[in-house]
């Protein structure tokens, strides 16, 4: 693929198909190859770059879409709901925020900054509101209290329904598990701020500290020997078979956590950004100004939907890890004991 | 240019044909799901957790498409 699209014919295309006042909906095609040559462009403020001057960059921090002196002939659906980071960058401008052949090299220098100040922020918030609003007492609690206990009783009963009592110590990790994943799932709510789980670096991080949380602990508890011979599988004969998918199946399983929260939060941040972005050209087809300072907001309704899957998301995330957790557990005839209790 | 554009028309319909195989599976756990419930509504919760973690799986599919296509761009 990237040898097929260099990015100097594709910057000569470009510039070939936008010169002429083409109509929008060419134009918008031509902003859709923009990106096609790996330069990820991570603003959502990102402007033309065959029209962009270096110096009009300190302009755009005012305008939601980046306009120079001169108007920009045609509008470019943004990437990314404009957050702070992205301003910042805008503002602050970096140093390798700079042109060449015509396009903006690779435009974050800070793709860090945000998730890291989006987690550090919301986490603030969480001790705030920890530190002021509850005053947690056993004779006289307040509501807010009684929600909060009702809340996670009820998460520690879902994990332990999964883990069964012998996996009771594994419930925290569980529930640190979903409530860290939910905050930062619904960081796109605030404004400002991004989700940190729609950058891999997060889940994937998420994914392996599972991985080896799960097998750190079978080992613990059922020894070293238990957990080979589970790899190895069950007949012996079958093992030079079996041992390579089972070993390849554990290997996947953090690549599958991870890359599933990834893309769901992804998709859902890039949901917002597109029907932002059409509530904008919306008015601009209207008013036919390129660069309105207000548009329609469409993506309000998806907010709710946001909410939805995030929780949904965490939820499976935890779910899984509690799963994983409970298939390398050391079984014994206490989990048919339990069953043969809960059909009696 | 023609092979770039094709490229262009590929990535959404790939999403797309995802999505639709995803979505008869979520389909076909949710009916499941809904006329266990009908028969059995003591068990409610567990057929649920089952059906939603089913529903994850497969979600998952459509999910990779979609981040191999924006690897692959």
């Amino acid at each position: 693929m990237n040898e097929l699209t260099h990015p100097e014919t594709l910057a000569a295309e470009i510039a070939a198909q936008s010169r002429p006042q083409a109509e929008r909906s060419e134009v918008l095609v031509a902003a859709g190859d923009n990106g096609d040559h790996g330069h990820e462009e991570e603003a959502g403020l990102a402007p033309d770059g065959d029209h962009q001057q270096d110096e009009d960059a300190a302009h755009d921090g005012q305008v939601a879409h980046g306009e120079g002196d001169h108007m920009p002939d045609h509008y470019i659906m943004p990437h990314e709901i404009p957050n702070l980071a992205t301003w910042v960058e805008v503002l602050v401008k970096p140093k390798n925020y700079e042109l060449h052949d015509g396009h903006r090299a690779h435009p974050s220098s800070a793709w860090f900054i945000n998730p890291i100040f989006s987690i550090s922020f919301m986490l603030l918030i969480v001790y705030v509101l920890r530190k002021t609003m509850t005053r947690p007492s056993v004779k006289q609690p307040n509501k807010l209290q009684v929600a909060v206990e009702l809340l996670l009783g009820g998460l520690r009963d879902f994990f332990l329904n999964i883990l069964g009592p012998r996996g009771e110590k594994f419930i925290p990790y569980c529930m640190a598990l979903f409530l860290f994943i939910w905050i930062n799932n619904v960081g796109v709510l605030i404004p400002g701020l991004k989700s940190p789980s729609s950058r891999f670096q997060l889940t994937v991080g998420l994914g392996l500290l599972t991985f080896f949380y799960v097998h750190f602990n079978t080992i613990k508890e059922g020894g070293f020997k238990n957990w080979f011979m589970h790899l190895v599988g069950e007949p012996l004969w079958l093992s030079w078979l079996l041992f390579p998918l089972h070993v390849m199946g554990e290997l996947i399983k953090p690549v599958s956590l991870s890359v599933r929260l990834f893309g769901n939060i992804f998709g859902e941040d890039k949901l917002l950004a597109v029907f932002l972005g059409l509530g904008i050209l919306i008015v601009a087809v209207i008013s036919g100004d390129a660069t309105p300072p207000v548009g329609i907001p469409l993506h309000l309704p998806f907010f709710f939907l946001v909410l939805l899957l995030s929780t949904i998301q965490a939820m499976v995330f935890s779910l899984l890890a509690a799963i994983y957790i409970a298939l390398l557990l050391p079984h014994d005839h206490e989990e048919e004991h339990e069953r043969e209790h809960g059909h009696a | 240019m023609e092979l770039s554009q094709l490229f262009l028309l590929g990535y959404p319909l790939g999403i797309g044909l995802a999505a639709i195989g995803s979505g008869i599976g979520i389909g076909l756990a949710a009916l499941g799901a809904t006329g266990a419930m009908g028969r059995q509504p003591e068990v409610l919760n567990k057929i649920q957790l089952a059906m939603i973690i089913a529903c994850a799986f497969a979600e998952a599919l459509t999910i990779y498409v979609f981040i191999t296509v924006f690897i692959a761009q």
